[in-house]
């Protein structure tokens, strides 16, 4: 396994998060785009806080053995 | 849309310049790696990427910093803001603080007549503390080192020793006359009476700190009248005046009250001592100074002698010199007659030399002719045209009306202005007392510049 392979791995994921695609790969998961909208945030001590939007890359494992 | 594996695989050989198998191959073995370390419960990381672990059986990638930064790239320096009592329990928060001001708010209104008094100037300097503590001394303490800066112990300290023992003596001894008045004046008019009458019991037993409304301006006026200690005699008439004036009527008490009155006496009073005192230091300097017109006198008598001793002038000056004895006897009336004989007297040639300077116009001026001596001073442009001959015209005008004009040209921004300019001073100070005496137009409407 070359780390040139790696890089490019890494890359090409990074690139289609930022396109908002969605990456499946068979065996492992899928990496996929999502944007949370700005929320109000409420603290168990009473604060209360306006959290900013984001944008977020999140991973979803392949089910079972496949 | 969705990236499968093949379409990876296709951008990845594209990436990478790789063979298609090449890259599957890798892929493979990347995704077995992944799984093997996920499986012997160890993380798998890529740099700059993220990390594989399990977590709650399942697999799970957390996203390397640079990554995530680089996907939030449009949100990047958001921070989390804090509202601020906007809901939840910051009203509650301020429903405390409403129902504790309310409670502040209460005491001063109940300690109503004293704090009215003084109620124009605590609420500028500092509403808290006069919440905090609505008794009387305080409002009444705060406005006295307000206009006494110092507390009046210190001051006497500082300035004298031998000073204080007479000042708390009075401070001793002045009360109580007036006070004893007040207590006549409350036989009739009870009601004013008898606060008074504990405001006073209260003063006798510590007269500095807890000032009584009543008593207050007195001790204040003692201090003051401890500054200047030569008009002190004359403070106990003075307070005489005002428990007399307070006799007169109930109304007078009322406006006593009034805090802008009661400062406004005081300071006329402590004004009109100071007059006093400064008319007494005059008069007792009248001798001195008038030995000092002695002297002068003493420079105007040598005079005759070198009248007598310079035959030259008195021929000329013998028109003057009739007039010269009643000058001398009289010295003030006709200083105008004097001051050339002086002049002439001490120095004879000069004599000439003054007669050329009053002939000529003062260098600098605001009406009169145009000396091109003064030029090195300053004008008052009155009107600044583009049009040459307007600006001429104006200038004619004005000159018809006896100024002195000056029309000048200059160039803001590629745009050529002519000036009309009136007065020539010597400084921009004097222009500026010109600019004070000239008609509205221009005294709203003008800018004073240097000539050259």
């Amino acid at each position: 396994m070359e780390d040139r392979f790696i890089d490019a791995f890494a890359e090409t994921i990074r690139e289609q998060i930022v396109k908002k695609n969605q990456i499946a790969i068979k065996g492992l998961g899928s990496f996929y785009f999502k944007h949370r909208n700005q929320h109000q945030k409420q603290f168990d001590d009473g604060r209360v806080v306006m959290m900013p939007p984001k944008d977020q890359i999140k991973f979803t494992p392949a089910n079972g053995n496949e | 849309m969705t990236i499968d594996r093949q379409q990876l695989i296709e951008l990845l050989a594209q990436k990478t310049g790789l063979e298609r198998e090449q890259i599957e191959e890798q892929l493979s073995e990347l995704i077995n790696k992944i799984k093997k370390a996920a499986e012997k419960g160890k993380t798998f990381e890529i740099k700059e990427f993220g990390t594989f672990s399990i977590v709650d059986d399942m697999l799970h990638f957390e996203p390397a910093e640079e990554l995530k930064t680089e996907i939030n790239h449009k949100y990047t320096g958001m921070e989390p803001i804090e509202l601020i009592g906007a809901f939840g329990e910051g009203s509650a928060e301020e429903k405390k603080t409403k129902a504790e001001s309310g409670k502040e708010d209460e005491k001063p209104e109940e300690a109503t007549e004293e704090d009215r008094v003084w109620g124009l100037d605590l609420p500028e300097e500092e509403e808290e503390p006069a919440a905090e503590e609505p008794e009387k001394p305080t409002p009444q303490q705060q406005p006295a080192p307000g206009e006494e800066p110092e507390p009046p112990s210190p001051i006497p300290g500082e300035k004298d020793k031998p000073v204080p023992p007479p000042d708390e003596k009075e401070d001793e001894k002045e009360p109580k006359p007036p006070a004893d008045r007040l207590e006549d004046e409350a036989m009739p008019a009870p009601p004013p009476g008898e606060p008074a009458g504990e405001e006073e019991a209260v003063g006798r037993e510590s007269v500095k700190d807890d000032k009584t409304e009543e008593e207050e301006p007195k001790p204040k006026f003692q201090f003051d009248s401890g500054r200047e200690r030569k008009s002190r005699p004359e403070t106990t008439p003075k307070a005489t005046q005002r428990s007399a004036s307070r006799k007169t009527s109930p109304k007078s008490a009322e406006d006593e009250k009034d805090p802008i009155g009661t400062i406004l006496t005081v300071f006329v009073i402590v004004a009109a001592l100071a007059a006093a005192g400064w008319l007494v230091f005059d008069m007792g300097l009248i001798p001195g100074l008038s030995g000092g017109n002695g002297e002068t006198v003493v420079e105007q008598q040598p005079p005759p002698p070198p009248q007598e001793t310079q035959p030259e002038q008195q021929p000329q000056n013998d028109d003057i010199n009739e007039p010269a004895p009643e000058t001398q006897n009289t010295q003030q009336p006709s200083t105008e007659e004097q001051q050339p004989q002086a002049t002439e007297s001490e120095q004879p040639s000069p004599s000439q030399t003054e007669q050329q300077e009053q002939p000529p116009p003062p260098v600098y001026g605001l009406k009169g002719e145009l000396n091109p001596e003064a030029n090195d001073g300053y004008t008052i442009i009155v009107h600044s045209l583009r049009s040459e001959s307007k600006a001429r015209g104006i200038r004619d005008d004005l000159r018809n009306e006896g100024f002195r004009t000056i029309l000048t040209q200059a160039v803001v921004r590629g745009t050529t202005y002519w000036r009309v300019g009136i007065g020539q001073f010597e400084t921009v100070g004097d222009a500026r007392d010109a600019v004070g005496n000239l008609q509205e137009p221009f005294r709203s409407n003008h800018f004073i510049k240097k000539i050259r």
